[in-house]
């Protein structure tokens, strides 16, 4: 009998285990173009994240914590410079609210780059899921608006980034227990359900050719910024134009080497 | 013991129902005592709410400045502004300062925030056709403001979402609840459009403008495609057929003035910076089909030229680029089911719409030989055929035509792919 129950609990694990590698699916979606393009790119800039931080309130007059979301935003472009720097890219310092204060052009430039990262959004995340063999498919573009950033900036590439993070006030953390209470009285078993939560979206677009070179999404059930270490730790390694640039002037015969 | 166990359960769900009871009392307040600001009990910002509803409008204008969302032609502003000047009632000026400004948005809409700030979508200005239409809309935004609308909204949410949150407890969490909570709140926006339709009226009327003609806006209602493109100053609305008849007796009620202004000329003016911003707005948001209704609206109102040729051109070649954007058009304006045969059938229709976007290049070169963006539109298309050699000549002859384009590392960069 003993032996039965061993026999049938290994196939359960093997069918499990089958199951697992068949679905392993990825949130990263990157360009066919990838590694060729990375060739030609020196330098990044990180473009000042859109964050929205929220107290979800039980009246759902939901409130903005500003608080937070200036902590999240500036840790996410000290985390993401710390990262890309670490990847052997350059990472220009530029002052975007100066430069949208003073040039409205610019500005809106900036905000037809988002639209257009959002519209390639929805292709490059509808339908099926997607297999780790086949992220690296993708052909997505945001076209030339992206231009207006490398004849600012002079970065050749741009990194964008998304988070949204939610809070539940104390009414709508009592009203959420009151109901996992009467959900246990009647079913016997207890939902829990969070009381914060965050959502991140990270993108690096080439400011040349308008190439969505790589994006990866990440959520966890708290709002931190770490969520971009998370979602970075699957940019590949590839050498970046910055880092040929380097190893040739400390060594010249690098690029016979290559 | 298991009679003592389910009265015990019993006794549990009463209590939870009595607490939940108690809540709905307690956080239950009346937006029907808030008044008009032509009134003289209005009291406006008085209550923390509505002061913070002011603020929140404050951060929200400095977004959209932030974005360069803000249309900032001088002359074009400055006339907005006159005509909304001209629609606010004498009893609120100094109670509440109004500014009126465009936005560089497609859809065809309007909104006013409670700070007494109006905007109005390129997308809908562009469909107007005179002043008084545009001094209607200004009017029935000022409206809203008066009657204080958005304070009105926000209290009848948070009774409404109270009541819904409790009323989900008594469904056991299943979110059951949320649907008529939904649909109440769409009911008082329906009354707030209608009761800003009037007085608008009033105010258009007091500003000397032909309300005959301000009504043909409710025409533009029905040529509106997918009346989900819109939001704030039509959606919400009765549908146009009860506006029309509603705004209609709205009139009859009131006592015409002599000098009844329409300025369509001026207004024909105003519009033309307007209609290309539209087009190419619509295009940036991949409204392929719309962006095509908008250009020939425009040359059956302004006649055939260049330009638009070479629009017709953008919205085919565009459509063969993006086939997934084309299907997801399709099925929101016409309500269908966006699946991969309905992407599959916009995919297969890549070089009929590459053949149409040639045709449209060419005719817009046989009406301006200068316009070079038509020439960089066909260098696109044979890009996309693989005619490289094609391709390369249109690309050098468009950079050639002007020096430092916008764009001009994104052709190079396609000319370094092409590698010749």
């Amino acid at each position: 009998m003993n032996n039965r129950v061993e026999i049938v609990s290994k196939w359960i694990l093997l069918a499990c285990l089958f199951l697992i590698t068949a679905c392993s699916n990825t949130s990263v979606r990157q360009h066919q173009d990838f590694y060729e393009t990375a060739r030609s790119i020196d330098s990044v800039i990180i473009v000042p994240p859109e964050v929205v931080v929220e107290l979800v309130t039980f009246t759902g007059e939901n409130e903005q914590l500003v608080e937070r979301e200036a902590t999240v935003k500036s840790c996410l472009v000290s985390l993401a410079k710390q990262r890309l720097e670490s990847h052997g890219l350059r990472v220009i310092d530029f002052d975007f609210l100066k430069a949208i204060e003073s040039d409205e052009e610019f500005a809106y430039a900036l905000t037809q780059c988002r639209e257009a990262f959002k519209a390639a959004q929805k292709d490059l995340y509808s339908g099926d899921r997607v297999s780790e063999d086949d992220k690296d498919k993708f052909q997505a573009s945001i076209g030339p608006v992206v231009n207006a950033i490398v004849e600012k900036t002079g970065a050749e590439s741009m990194l964008l980034m998304e988070y949204y993070g939610f809070e539940k006030s104390g009414g709508m953390i009592a009203k959420d227990v009151a109901v996992s209470v009467l959900l246990a009285l009647l079913t016997g078993s207890v939902p829990v359900q969070a009381t914060e939560g965050a959502a991140l979206q990270v993108s690096l677009i080439d400011t040349v050719g308008g190439d969505v070179l790589w994006t990866n999404s990440k959520s966890a059930q708290e709002i931190d910024s770490s969520l971009l270490n998370i979602a970075l730790e699957e940019l590949p390694d590839v050498t970046w134009e910055a880092e040929i640039s380097l190893a040739k002037s400390v060594d010249p015969s690098f690029e016979n080497a290559q | 013991m298991t009679y003592l166990f389910v009265k015990s359960k019993l006794l549990l769900c009463h209590l939870s129902y009595c607490l939940l009871l108690l809540l709905i009392t307690a956080c239950v307040s009346s937006p029907s005592s808030v008044q008009p600001l032509s009134s003289d009990s209005h009291r406006y910002l008085l209550t923390e709410r509505e002061q913070k509803l002011v603020k929140i409008s404050d951060k929200a204008h400095q977004e959209l400045v932030d974005k360069g969302l803000i249309y900032r032609s001088k002359d074009m502003h400055d006339y907005v502004n006159r005509i909304g000047l001209s629609v606010v009632p004498e009893s609120v000026r100094g109670e509440v300062e109004f500014n009126f400004f465009i936005l560089k948005k497609p859809e065809v809409n309007a909104f006013a925030m409670p700070n007494g700030n109006i905007y109005l979508h390129v997308g809908l200005l562009a469909k107007l056709e005179n002043e008084a239409e545009l001094g209607f809309v200004l009017a029935h935004e000022v409206a809203h403001v008066v009657e204080r609308h958005s304070y009105r909204r926000q209290l009848n949410r948070h009774n409404t979402v109270v009541t819904a949150h409790v009323a989900d407890l008594l469904l056991f969490g299943t979110g059951l609840a949320y649907l008529p909570a939904g649909l109440d709140l769409a009911s008082h926006s329906r009354d707030h459009e209608t009761r800003a339709d009037a007085q608008g009226f009033k105010y258009l009327n007091q500003a000397g403008y032909d309300l005959g003609q301000a009504e043909g806006v409710f025409t533009k209602l029905v040529d509106v495609k997918h009346q989900e493109t819109v939001s704030s100053f039509w959606s919400s609305h009765p549908n146009s057929l009860l506006r029309e008849k509603a705004a209609r007796s709205s009139i009859e009620q009131q006592v015409l003035s002599d000098n009844r202004k329409v300025e369509a000329e001026v207004y024909k003016a105003f519009r033309r910076n307007i209609a290309e911003l539209n087009i190419k707005l619509r295009l940036s948001h991949m409204q392929f089909e719309l962006a095509e209704d908008a250009v020939n609206s425009e040359i059956s109102r302004q006649g055939d030229m260049a330009q638009w040729q070479y629009y017709l051109g953008e919205t085919y070649r565009l459509r063969a680029n993006n086939p997934e954007a084309v299907a997801r058009e399709h099925s929101w304006l016409y309500n269908k089911r966006l699946n991969d045969e309905l992407k599959q059938e916009f995919a297969q229709n890549k070089s009929l719409y590459l053949d149409s976007a040639i045709e449209h290049y060419r005719k817009t070169l046989q009406m301006d030989k200068n316009y070079s963006f038509a020439k960089k539109g066909l260098g696109l298309v044979a890009y996309s055929q693989k005619k490289y050699v094609n391709a390369r000549q249109y690309f050098d002859d468009y950079l050639h035509a002007k020096e430092r384009r916008k764009d001009h590392r994104y052709i190079k960069n396609l000319i370094k792919k092409i590698g010749m």
